[in-house]
């Protein structure tokens, strides 16, 4: 345990105290002017603050995961602070929007609000649905009536008979005038339905592809799959099997209410007695199960993300024969689901039953007091009849009501966490004063660019570079040295906070993230290709690309001889993510979709790295020819594919340590002649073994 | 160059033998020809390849060679690419968790049979499908539109 901890800043001091029982106990007080720089150091389990106080390095505080939050964002405010004392104004800052919060109660209003915006395109159809949903309850009133008549008036009275021939006429009509209705309303809702979960379906999607790269960091692949597929459908759900039912029971048990007094209203009055019993119960019922849907929903993700990996890794799974285990591990989670499901309708199945029963209660008060009321003469059997049908038609819409009390927290979950995502903020992918760039000369500029996934744990540091036009510059570093991250920056992936990148003069944040990427290209080292033919994948980021267009990207990357011996050629369907191909085939196909892309900015992240020499060849004409005329960034751990960059640049823990060509590095017997030595040794090495 | 110039070309044959193509003045025997886009483009952007199944290069259009040429190079492809028609789909039922569609086809009646539906069936463009089945054998609906109204029924529960 950390034990209490508080951090407090003034305008002129930071403060840290601890606290030893109920005593709060001094631990520093620093002058904000004495501070130079702020750190957050991870640790295990935990992370230290460190501030640089007058040259030297001082601890302040220690704080667990659970404050990490809290404490990003009170750091944040402490550098403003620092840098307002040393006279710093803050250019950088980016001001982001906060996503909502749909934890909270108060946001179940706004769901409610969401839910509508969701549905008045279409409130015509669903209002003419309902209506004609109300129609149907409307026609059920007449049957209870004229069994009152038929009892007590046409049975009695053999002379009566044309009486009942029209009235099972009528009885007769109104079935099937009711059982038209029904079938219409039932079209039409199903019709509508649909059309909203497809509508959720859309929205959702597209705002997936509209969120920041920094989203998926966090979140798994199947989980939002999982949130397309289940939790999207809970908008059609409220809308189709909740919202008419709920307008229609609810009317029901309105006008129930008032037949049952009219008819007998000292009955009436038993009749209502179990009523609070039932919605109080109801209530307690839906906080109850709220949980259990929530760790259900929980664990449905979690086990599409398992499957989903799964399947994807299957081939390691084979080769390292974890099969049975893999199996072992799903059966695992699929307890986890089994074990949330069971405590969702184990628990539903035992209080529905009780609800019912407290409903029937009614009834059994009925049969006896409105039995003696016959017996006595004060009442016809046929109104008893009429009473206890109407009764049916009472307790039918109020146990659908109560029954629906565990469809809510369900519906609620899933929905709540549907708008969580199509309410999270999107990448701003227009500046509020965003400058024009027609055509990118390629001149591009960093400027103390600092960054750090987590505030204050840097990955880059201090970065000064300018880079011309058409220049090559390698990337060299270790792993973890910041190569990746820096290439991500270019492609604003994510924003720094600290410094600027500029491009031809432009900080990118003022250009239009569209008009940015449209202009960058990016070749990886495991493409993605997607589902689809060889000539949809090359066009991607052309797709007005004619076909001559895609043929001679195709020559340049290498790639149309072997895609023109597939038996579709460019029409050959590549297989989900492209898995119908090998490897260096794929690389050939993203560099043709790189090359017709006609990209100013070039950047290549380890695209060689993992092929047989002969495809390593090709592959590096192909990039060759890409390359040329273009500022291109190269990240390779293959020291020996940099040789042609026009300089490298050799990062260590995210800051730049050396900066030249090929020779002039060797020369200097730094970082980088330090990792060309043990590469090649590492070569060597493999050579003997091979 | 990313395609031949057509004043440099000429194919010839003797019957049923595979064809030579002349190119520049270099004659190359047993060639083979492949389509770039046999589905999206049939009959244009064709290639050729040497005995030993080197490329040789490609021409856009055949019709801009000399009418012979041309026949040669529709000859050629369509005893390359054998895709059936299907003209009519008299019905589809399951059996064993395996599809079967009774087809009539330009080349006669058949029963197709699917493993997995959905990859078996690709739409190509709007109304054109192709079909492969679990042999691998390939059936193309041109246009569903033109279909029977009993075939575009049975179709349509599928696409």
């Amino acid at each position: 345990m950390l034990g209490e901890s508080m951090l407090l800043v003034t305008t002129r001091h930071l403060v840290t105290a601890s606290k030893t029982g109920d005593l709060w106990q001094l631990l520093h007080r620093v002058p904000l002017s004495d501070i130079s720089q702020i750190r957050v150091e991870p640790l295990i389990g935990a992370s230290g603050l460190i501030l640089t106080v007058k040259g030297q390095l001082l601890r302040v505080l220690r704080y667990s995961y659970a404050s990490a939050q809290d404490m990003s964002e009170a750091v944040e405010s402490l550098v403003h602070l620092i840098d307002k004392e040393h006279g710093e104004e803050d250019h950088t800052s980016i001001h982001e929007e906060p996503a909502p919060d749909w934890s909270s109660r108060a946001a179940h209003i706004r769901t409610f609000k969401r839910l509508w915006s969701f549905c008045k395109p279409h409130k015509r159809s669903l209002s003419l649905a309902i209506l004609v949903t109300i129609s149907s309850s409307a026609i059920d009133l007449l049957p209870p009536y004229l069994t009152m008549i038929m009892v007590d008036e046409v049975l009695t009275d053999p002379s009566q008979y044309g009486w009942l021939a029209l009235l099972v006429l009528v009885l007769a009509a109104s079935r099937f005038l009711h059982t038209g209705v029904t079938i219409l309303s039932g079209r039409m809702l199903a019709v509508l339905g649909d059309r909203l979960a497809f509508d959720a379906r859309s929205e959702l999607f597209h705002v997936l592809q509209l969120l920041p790269i920094k989203y998926y960091d966090a979140q798994q692949t199947g989980g939002l799959m999982a949130r397309i597929a289940r939790d999207a459908k809970s908008i059609h759900y409220f809308w189709i099997d909740f919202a008419p039912a709920v307008i229609q029971q609810g009317l029901l048990v309105f006008g129930m209410t008032a037949v049952l007094f009219y008819l007998n209203w000292e009955l009436a009055y038993l009749v209502m007695i179990p009523i609070p019993a039932i919605i109080f119960a109801s209530v307690k019922i839906k906080t109850y199960l709220t949980w259990f849907y929530g760790r259900s929903s929980d664990s449905w993700a979690t086990f599409f993300d398992r499957v989903n990996d799964a399947l994807a890794g299957i081939r390691v799974v084979k080769i390292f024969a974890q099969e049975e285990k893999q199996s072992a591990k799903m059966q695992m989670e699929n307890e986890k689901v089994f074990q949330a499901e069971r405590n969702i309708h184990v628990r539903s199945r035992t209080v529905r039953p009780l609800l019912a029963f407290l409903v029937s209660i009614g009834g059994l008060l009925v049969w006896w007091f409105g039995g003696q009321q016959v017996q006595n003469n004060e009442m016809t059997l046929g109104m008893l009849m009429a009473f206890f049908m109407y009764l049916a038609m009472f307790y039918g819409p109020v146990q659908q009501l109560t029954g629906m009390a565990d469809w809510i927290p369900e519906m609620m979950t899933a929905i709540t966490r549907t708008f969580e995502v199509i309410d999270s903020p999107p990448e701003e992918y227009d500046p509020r004063e965003p400058v024009t760039l027609p055509e990118i000369k390629g001149r591009i500029e960093l400027k103390d660019v600092s960054f750090g996934y987590v505030a204050h744990q840097p990955v880059l540091r201090n970065l000064n570079l300018t880079i011309e036009p058409g220049e090559m510059i390698g990337l060299v570093g270790h792993s973890g040295a910041g190569k990746s991250t820096l290439v991500k920056l270019l492609c604003r992936f994510y924003d720094i906070k600290q410094g600027q990148i500029l491009i031809d003069g432009i900080d990118i944040r003022q250009i239009s993230l569209t008009e940015l990427r449209s202009q960058i290209g990016y070749v990886e080292q495991d493409p993605f290709l997607f589902s689809g033919s060889v000539a949809d994948n090359i066009r991607f980021g052309n797709q007005e690309a004619s076909k001559e267009k895609i043929i001679e990207a195709a020559i340049n990357a290498n790639a149309h001889e072997f895609v023109i011996k597939l038996p579709d050629g460019y029409d050959t369907h590549v297989g989900e993510r492209g898995g119908r191909l090998s490897g260096g085939e794929r690389q050939r196909i993203a560099i043709a979709r790189a090359i017709l892309h006609d990209p100013r900015i070039l950047i290549l992240d380890e695209p060689t790295s993992a092929l047989d020499l002969e495809t390593e060849k090709k592959i590096q004409e192909a990039l060759g020819r890409l390359m040329q005329g273009r500022t291109t960034f190269a990240i390779a751990h293959r020291l020996s594919t940099l040789r042609d960059a026009d300089r490298l640049l050799v990062l260590k823990d995210g800051a730049p340590v050396e900066l030249g060509t090929h020779e002039e590095l060797t020369a200097l017997q730094g970082e980088y002649y330090r990792l060309v030595k043990l590469h090649s040794n590492v070569s060597s090495i493999v050579g003997v073994m091979g | 160059m990313v395609f031949l110039d057509p004043a440099v070309i000429r194919l010839e044959r003797q019957e049923n033998q595979p064809p030579t193509l002349i190119l520049s003045g270099d004659r190359y025997l047993d060639i083979r020809i492949r389509q770039a886009f046999p589905l999206t483009a049939e009959n244009t952007f064709v290639a050729f390849f040497d005995q030993e199944d080197q490329y040789l290069g490609m021409i856009m259009d055949p019709t801009d060679l000399d009418s012979h040429s041309t026949q040669i190079i529709n000859e050629e492809i369509s005893w390359r690419y054998f895709i059936p028609q299907i003209t009519q789909i008299k019905e589809i039922h399951d059996r064993g968790g395996k599809a079967i569609f009774v087809a009539v086809t330009d080349r006669g009646q058949l029963n197709i049979s699917m493993r997995d539906l959905r990859a078996s069936m690709v739409e190509l463009s709007p109304n054109r499908i192709l079909i492969t089945d679990e042999f691998s054998n390939r059936y193309e609906i041109p246009d569903v539109d033109r279909l029977d109204r009993h075939s575009r029924r049975l179709i349509r529960r599928l696409i």
